[in-house]
């Protein structure tokens, strides 16, 4: 789905800056699995091709170069674990990171500031700003993510999805661990288009405000 | 009254008929027969069939009606025994209670006595200490516990097995020599009682394999498998059974027809509440429970003050204060979900009202037994249908009420996800071998027949490992030799906090703003907030800040939340209301096929005319009035639209396009049973490339609808439905199932894998359902023979599905005739099916197929393909 003629948004979670060959994707959440088990929690880990296989596919199908990260690459902050295994995924799909913006998961980034192009006021791509949305949004055309956006259907059903505004692009957790917010149950997105990844595709719902009654409509 | 000696083999006995008053007064020691009897007077049969046995040392299951003596029954020959030895410095009696209320009515009862029992003691006798613990106690009197023992404890199965998982258990219960597990068919049918049944064979270890074992139960049958539960394997048991004497009146009536459901409810119940001292009104669910209670107050103000609702999702203090509001007669109705089923003190109630069908013969007879507490005085109960289907149910449970015949007794086969709690208990108490642990979990009836493979499965989970060795996950047990043992002292820490999590959905805290006194439960005791009680995480999740819901029958707006909790705040106005996971009461298969028979028989009458189909239901089902005609229109209704459903056919309604289109398969079996057909149907149908868009189970049938138009003919029918690799294919069809996503969370929150409570912050981002979503899948592809998931499973297997009872109607089927009727609307059998049906219907398609088909229907959505 296209917003523009700048964003292409794809099914692998990540928005394409096509001007500049940036991919954008927020809320990676690495190492999740393994807070849990610092929690006590007996859950396997994940291995680092797993989690980084969507932006291979993103790499191959829309010829990405860059990467600007906006926020929460980390579930609880910079392990060395996480992140050297991360950036060995990384440098095997020759993407180059561009820019990270430290989210409210990230705790602090500095000890990793010398492995990580850290931007703490935000990346610029063209005339938009990617922040990660956790503090003042300002009054720039802004890129983030940190809301986990996902469409809620039929009780159970649920997918992620971008929102799409004349000023902001909310993108969707890249982490296939978060469960994602239900869009319809928040009055913030109303004026908002919902795109809906849906397999391979990314399908355009209109405008989120109309949606709820929308659906109700094609159940009856 | 069992009046003859018999046995049940495996040194099981039925006890013959009890002795006269006199002498089993005899066999307690003095002064306690000269207490009881001016305090009681003459002992009940339950007493005096409960003595001698006990007094002889024997273990005893004793199932008797409440109100029947149970407790001093059982307590009078272990005060006797704890007068005769000196007390020593461990407990000597364990009291366990299903629950915490009942727990602190026991605690009050047994203090209340032996304080009686003092002023005919001789000056300078000590009595025998009563203490309690439960989840409710005090750090203090935690503390006290293990350093002064009380000889009599009170305590919860979850408080019992925190307790055993500390090494000062040992010392504890060293001296232990009684038992007494009160409300036994509460616990034996379920998770719970299979956690308590391996707690009891490690208490039984600590003692030297001593201890009498004592059960009190509501009427269960067959009585040797309670007693089985009670005694573990190999141990001898007496079994007693006293029935009801009280007086059943049972009543089966519709509700009036005009008017909305709560407002026919509310005028139905309203000479019920006034005529009444009390009236206990169950309503299956505890959203209807609220709506009702609501709708009470509304309509009668004069009332509304005498008016509560009690269910378990209402925090314990609100709870306490309605059951004691209960017992001083403050209050003259209760509206409750299920949770005054079970023996809590109460007081005397006039009359139950139960609105819809209770599902089987057993809770009937549980409910209505709350009722006429004393000698003589009549159980009146009141079956309130909103339907006729719903009539038809109510009149063949209220028969089997009638004619005492429960339901059988089914105790879970060896669930692992406990088994590995245990073991954690277990390991954290002192090291255990494998073989040691092998030979005390089977001694509990659950496990009799445990695999030692399953048992490796589960040391392996623990370990860390796979079966084969490899590690894939933090290893909670550590080896030394051949024992194990917990990892470290953190481990077992997180091991304490979270024993005892055995009903595994997440309710979250609704607190309230309402300017009373916070309680000491309260999470937040400065804040001025009140707990008020519970609603599930999926509700909250929908929920919105300022959406009103009900809850404790009051009418709250939500603010937002506040970590787990929902803020909320009073408001007049119209709620919505919330959802509880667990509210469905599909009927009993026994009730199923009773149905069935039922509607065969009055398939006969009708022949014979609309009199003869009365008569019937007047002679033998005592119906009268509104109900005979309902039912009579019902089935000419049927015969009319179709045919009344035999046991020589499997009758297959074909409904029309325009009525909503639809095969309407009629069985005798009941949800489960049908709910393993249609999943084995539609996997069938789908490898032959056809395409259902849902499926509905219900009691007595099943439905499918078809994408591409009807199934063809019978014969194809029939071949669908054939009893040949009905298990593999069910088995498929469950792993693709979301029932299995969902029991799987349940199986690693009470197998430890997941934690209610761990260390640290929980980690939201996942949410609920990530168990469901991701750890599932994970597991699935990394160890497909997972203990977790095989438990998981088992469960599916049996819980959500009866695959035994689906196969054995197949096997069935070639000797039936299969008829398809082509109908132009549902018939009347069949119309409730899809309200019966609890939450959505199995979804067929992926999600990625079913939003391309949604974004097709929808107007003005504009395709465009990113890739």
């Amino acid at each position: 789905m296209r917003v523009n003629a700048e964003w292409l948004l794809t099914a692998e979670r990540a928005a394409v800056h096509l001007p500049t060959a940036t991919a954008v994707i927020a809320d990676l959440h690495l190492g999740y699995e393994l807070a849990r088990q610092c929690g006590g929690e007996a859950v396997p880990l994940r291995t680092p091709e797993e989690v980084l296989a969507p932006l291979g596919r993103l790499a191959l199908r829309h010829h990405v170069e860059r990467l600007v990260i906006a926020g929460d690459l980390f579930e609880a902050g910079p392990s060395e674990e996480v992140l050297s295994a991360f950036l060995h995924g990384l440098r095997g799909l020759s993407l180059e990171m561009v820019g990270i913006v430290p989210g409210n998961h990230d705790r602090d980034l500095s000890p990793a500031s010398h492995l990580l192009p850290v931007v703490e006021e935000g990346v610029r791509l063209g005339d938009w700003r990617v922040l990660h949305g956790h503090g003042r949004l300002g009054r720039d055309r802004v890129v983030l993510g940190h809301i986990h956006p996902c469409l809620t259907w039929a009780r159970r059903r649920t997918a992620p999805c971008y929102l799409i505004g004349p000023r902001r692009l909310v993108l969707p957790a890249f982490s296939a661990d978060a469960r994602g917010v239900n869009v319809l149950r928040d009055r913030r997105w109303r004026s908002f288009r919902c795109g809906v990844i849906a397999g391979e595709d990314v399908l355009d719902f209109g405008p989120v405000g109309t949606l709820a009654a929308r659906l109700r409509r094609a159940r009856a | 009254m069992t009046h003859e000696a018999r046995t049940a083999g495996d040194g099981l006995d039925y006890l013959p008929l009890p002795p006269g008053p006199t002498v089993a007064l005899l066999q307690l020691p003095e002064p306690l027969g000269a207490w009881f009897a001016q305090r009681f007077g003459e002992p009940t049969a339950a007493q005096r069939l409960a003595w001698p046995a006990l007094s002889a040392g024997r273990n005893l299951l004793l199932a008797a009606p409440t109100g029947s003596g149970k407790t001093l029954a059982a307590f009078l020959p272990i005060f006797a025994g704890l007068f005769e030895e000196p007390f020593g410095r461990s407990v000597q009696c364990l009291y366990l209670t299903p629950l915490k209320a009942l727990a602190n009515d026991a605690h009050r009862n047994l203090t209340d006595h032996l304080q009686d029992l003092q002023t005919f003691l001789l000056p300078g006798s000590v009595l025998p200490r009563v203490g309690l613990r439960t989840g409710d106690s005090s750090a203090h009197s935690r503390q006290e516990l293990r350093r002064q023992p009380p000889d009599i404890l009170i305590t919860t199965p979850e408080s019992l097995a925190l307790l055993l998982s500390h090494a000062f258990s040992a010392e504890l219960f060293a001296g232990l020599r009684y038992l007494v597990l009160d409300e036994l068919h509460a616990l034996a049918p379920n998770k719970r009682g299979a956690d308590l049944a391996l707690s009891l064979e490690r208490l039984d270890a600590l003692t030297g394999q001593r201890l009498q074992r004592i059960g009190l139960s509501a009427t269960s049958a067959p009585l040797d498998e309670a007693a089985r539960f009670l005694v573990g394997t190999g141990r001898p048991c007496a079994m007693a059974h006293v029935a009801e004497s009280a007086p059943l009146e049972l009543t089966v009536e519709p509700l009036p027809e005009t008017g909305g459901f709560l407002e026919r409810l509310a005028r139905r119940l309203e000479p019920e509440l006034r005529a009444n001292r009390t009236t206990l009104v169950f309503t299956n669910v505890r959203s209807l429970a609220e709506r009702l209670s609501w709708a009470l107050r509304q309509r009668y103000p004069d009332l509304a003050d005498a008016i509560a609702v009690h269910h378990s999702a209402l925090a314990a203090g609100r709870r306490a204060e309605i059951e004691c509001d209960l017992k001083t007669g403050r209050l003259r109705a209760v509206v409750s979900s299920t949770s005054l089923e079970l023996g809590i003190d109460i007081g005397p109630v006039d009359g139950v009202v139960l609105v819809h069908p209770p599902g089987d013969v057993v809770r009937l007879l549980q409910r209505v037994g709350r009722a006429g507490h004393g000698p003589g005085r009549p159980r009146r109960g009141l079956v309130l249908t909103a339907s006729a289907a719903e009539l038809l149910e109510a009149t063949v449970t209220a028969a089997g009420g009638r004619s005492a015949e429960c339901e059988p007794l089914r105790v879970p086969r060896h669930p692992l996800d406990v088994l590995c709690q245990q073991l954690l208990g277990m390991a954290a108490q002192r090291p255990w071998s494998a073989d040691e642990a092998f030979e005390l979990v089977r001694r509990a009836y659950p496990y009799r027949d445990l695999a030692r493979d399953d048992l490796d499965g589960c040391l392996d989970y623990l370990s860390g490992r796979r079966r084969n060795g490899e590690g894939w996950l933090p290893a909670r047990l550590s080896w030394s030799g051949d024992e194990f043992a917990l990892v470290d002292a953190r481990t077992a820490r997180l091991v304490r906090r979270n024993l005892g999590t055995i009903i595994a959905d997440e309710p979250r805290p609704v607190m309230v703003d309402d300017g009373s006194a916070p309680a000491a439960e309260d999470e937040f005791p400065d804040s001025g907030l009140h707990l008020v009680g519970h609603v599930d995480e999926p509700f909250a999740d929908r929920l919105n800040p300022g959406d009103r819901f009900l809850l404790d029958g009051r009418c709250l707006e939500y603010r937002g939340a506040d970590g787990c909790s929902l803020l909320a705040t009073e408001v007049c106005g119209w709620p919505a209301v919330p959802v509880w996971n667990g509210e469905g009461w599909p009927l009993s298969a026994e009730l199923a096929r009773r149905l069935f028979l039922l509607r065969m028989r009055a398939s006969d009458a009708l022949r014979d005319g609309p009199e003869a189909l009365a008569a019937l239901l007047r002679r033998e089902y005592e119906l009268n009035g509104p109900a005979v005609d309902i039912l009579v229109r019902h089935f000419q209704r049927q015969e009319c639209v179709s045919e009344v459903p035999d046991a020589a056919t499997c009758l297959v309604e074909v409904v029309a396009e325009e009525a909503g289109g639809g095969h309407y398969v009629h069985t005798p079996l009941n949800r489960k049973g049908n709910d393993a057909l249609a999943r084995v149907l539609v996997r069938r149908l789908a490898r032959a490339g056809r395409r259902v868009a849902a499926s509905v189970v219900a009691d007595l049938g099943f439905a499918v609808f078809p994408v591409d138009g009807p199934l063809g003919t019978p014969e194809e029918f029939r071949r669908l439905l054939s009893a040949d690799q009905f298990e593999q294919n069910l088995d498929a069809a469950l792993l693709d199932s979301d029932a299995l996503r969902q029991r799987f969370r349940r199986a690693a929150l009470t197998g430890l894998m997941l934690l209610r409570n761990p260390a640290g912050r929980r980690r939201k981002v996942g949410g609920r359902d990530w168990a469901e979503r991701r750890l599932f899948e994970q597991v699935r592809e990394q160890d497909p023979a997972f203990v977790l998931l095989r438990q998981a499973l088992a469960e599916v297997r049996a819980d959500c599905c009866d695959a035994a009872t689906g196969l054995a109607y197949l096997g069935e089927l070639p000797d039936m005739q299969v008829r398809f009727r082509y109908l132009p609307q549902v018939s009347p059998f069949a119309e409730g099916w899809t309200q019966q049906a609890t939450g959505p219907a199995e979804a067929f398609d992926s999600p990625a197929e079913a939003l391309q088909r949604l974004h097709r229907t929808l107007s003005g959505g504009v395709v465009d393909h990113a890739g």
